[in-house]
């Protein structure tokens, strides 16, 4: 039942999926990981949970994208060539080997691919605001796509000094701070407030009881998006933890898919 | 199916940082959270344990269960030879009368050795007896600590309380193979597919439900479990039929 004050939490516990209310996943990854084991990490074995889970829309950056200059953006361009709706992906942003040239022609290429660029600073101790990757916001500035950033609490590299700095300097760009600069949520919220291009997406925090409910108390449930690191984290893990929330049913609807809606009807990729 | 919760704790704990967004302070509280999930009971500690001290805890645990239903406690240990607790014989009876069917540690907080042979007089009753031990990594003691305590008493009904969420069979998957009487309880095991993965591999017997509420929502792991790809029956086991079957090993048909 996991709430019995939620009609929506009723909904989902008959059959794991609500039929008009879909799931809009915007942190997600693919492919095999160094660090840990992931049972389901290939295109087909996660199209299983992605239809399972009703997913509509799931935006990744292949680990392989990330980590390997070899394999590099293959990784994230067959699966959506293969497959098309509802994946798509973030350009990673390979700081370790940045070439900009060849990441802008990707981009041009790839509109239908690509919604915009995947930062992950704490794996590559650069600062997000860091001279190589001056191009990469100012192209995505430009045009007014999004940038998922690793962020987390207390970082150097992209923890919430450098996301406002981002977010200041680069305000049409849609900055979605994957994991809500974690730990740091009080800050999080302080500057989801004062810009309004920051969105806290909620991969790695919904494991920790009660942030959610500060984040609507205190910011309101249009600017929190929904994400799991899929392959890592269950989607109906985060779904049912949602459901345990202290808010409301509408707040919840918000954040599983009404502002990934808007969010991509706005830059003109829904 | 029918929920019990293996990880449960309530009391206010004293210090910021560790303290839930969310405390839970009262086992009332307790109770109505699991009334407002649909949970039939489970498995709690309290965390005046590790706060005001072993005898204290336990004895404030013993007298609160008294007042709810569906609730069992997890007995703080300590080592023998201050004799601050029960001695090793007199446990069980200790266990049934007061409603706490398992055993916990948290050596770091109490301080002493984490070793098998420190606890050694207990550890022999609790697998002589069929009593669980509960290894929570949140609580005081380490992998390794726990792997050479399982070497030492390799029969030993421990539960394993794994303490993050990045995806970890590597580190718990050879506990599960190596030691067959030993659980492992699902809070932080919420990895896409993951579940299925470690019921094909060691069988739905092995794992319990569980949330660590306050500190975690109940209703990721409910929604997981309800939604997983194993039989229903695996999935009224690892819901609440392992556990009740792990209690009565100690209470009877309490």
């Amino acid at each position: 039942m996991i709430n019995e004050k939620s009609a929506l939490a009723r909904e989902f516990w008959e059959k794991g999926y609500v039929e008009d209310c879909p799931i809009y996943d915007f942190h997600g990854h693919m492919h095999e990981m160094a660090g840990g084991f992931l049972p389901a990490p290939e295109t087909e074995q996660m199209l299983h949970t992605i239809r399972r889970a009703h997913i509509e829309s799931f935006i990744f950056s292949s680990h392989i994208a990330l980590n390997s200059p070899e394999i590099a953006e293959r990784a994230n361009l067959e699966p959506v060539r293969k497959v098309g709706r509802p994946l798509r992906a973030y350009l990673g942003v390979k700081t370790y080997d940045a070439d900009w040239e060849r990441d802008r022609a990707l981009l041009e290429e790839n509109p239908d691919v690509y919604v915009g660029c995947k930062f992950l600073l704490d794996y590559f101790h650069v600062p997000l605001e860091g001279e190589r990757h001056v191009p990469y916001w100012e192209y995505l500035n430009e045009h007014g796509l999004l940038a998922l950033c690793h962020t987390w609490g207390w970082s150097r590299w992209d923890g919430p000094d450098n996301v406002e700095r981002v977010a200041k300097t680069y305000p049409n760009v849609s900055i979605l701070c994957g994991h809500s600069m974690h730990g740091e949520w009080d800050r999080a919220i302080a500057i989801a407030k004062e810009c309004p291009n920051v969105y806290l997406e909620l991969t790695a925090v919904m494991d920790d009881r009660g942030v959610l409910e500060r984040f609507v108390g205190e910011l309101g449930s249009e600017r929190i998006l929904f994400g799991t690191d899929l392959p890592w984290f269950s989607t109906f893990y985060y779904i049912g933890a949602i459901l345990d929330a202290d808010i409301t049913d509408d707040d919840r609807r918000n954040i599983f898919y009404r502002n990934g809606k808007k969010l991509l009807a706005r830059i003109g990729r829904e | 199916m029918i929920f019990y919760d293996a990880n449960l704790s309530y009391g206010l704990e004293s210090n910021e940082d560790a303290r839930p967004l969310r405390p839970c302070r009262t086992i009332g509280e307790l109770r109505a959270a699991l009334d407002r999930a649909g949970i039939a009971g489970g498995l709690v500690r309290t965390v005046a344990a590790d706060l005001e001290g072993v005898v204290t805890g336990n004895r404030m645990l013993a007298h609160d269960l008294k007042t709810v239903q569906g609730l069992y406690g997890m007995y703080t240990l300590l080592p023998s030879v201050t004799h601050e607790i029960p001695a090793p014989r007199e446990l069980p009876d200790v266990l049934r009368r007061d409603r706490m069917p398992v055993l916990r540690v948290n050596p770091r907080v109490h301080r002493y050795l984490p070793k098998a042979g420190v606890l050694a007089d207990y550890l022999g009753i609790a697998e002589e007896a069929g009593i669980p031990v509960m290894f929570d990594l949140n609580c005081g003691i380490q992998l390794g600590e726990v792997w050479d305590i399982m070497e030492r008493f390799p029969n030993l009904p421990a539960i394993l309380g794994w303490n993050n969420v990045w995806p970890s069979d590597r580190n718990y998957g050879p506990f599960l193979a190596a030691f067959p009487r030993m659980k492992l309880e699902l809070s932080n095991v919420m990895t896409d597919q993951g579940l299925e993965w470690l019921v094909k591999e060691f069988g739905a017997e092995r794992f319990l439900f569980a949330s660590r509420f306050p500190e975690m929502y109940m209703g990721g792991g409910m929604l997981m479990l309800r939604c997983a790809e194993i039989s229903d029956e695996d999935k009224e086991k690892i819901a609440g039929g392992n556990f009740l079957s792990m209690i009565r090993e100690v209470m009877g048909n309490d």
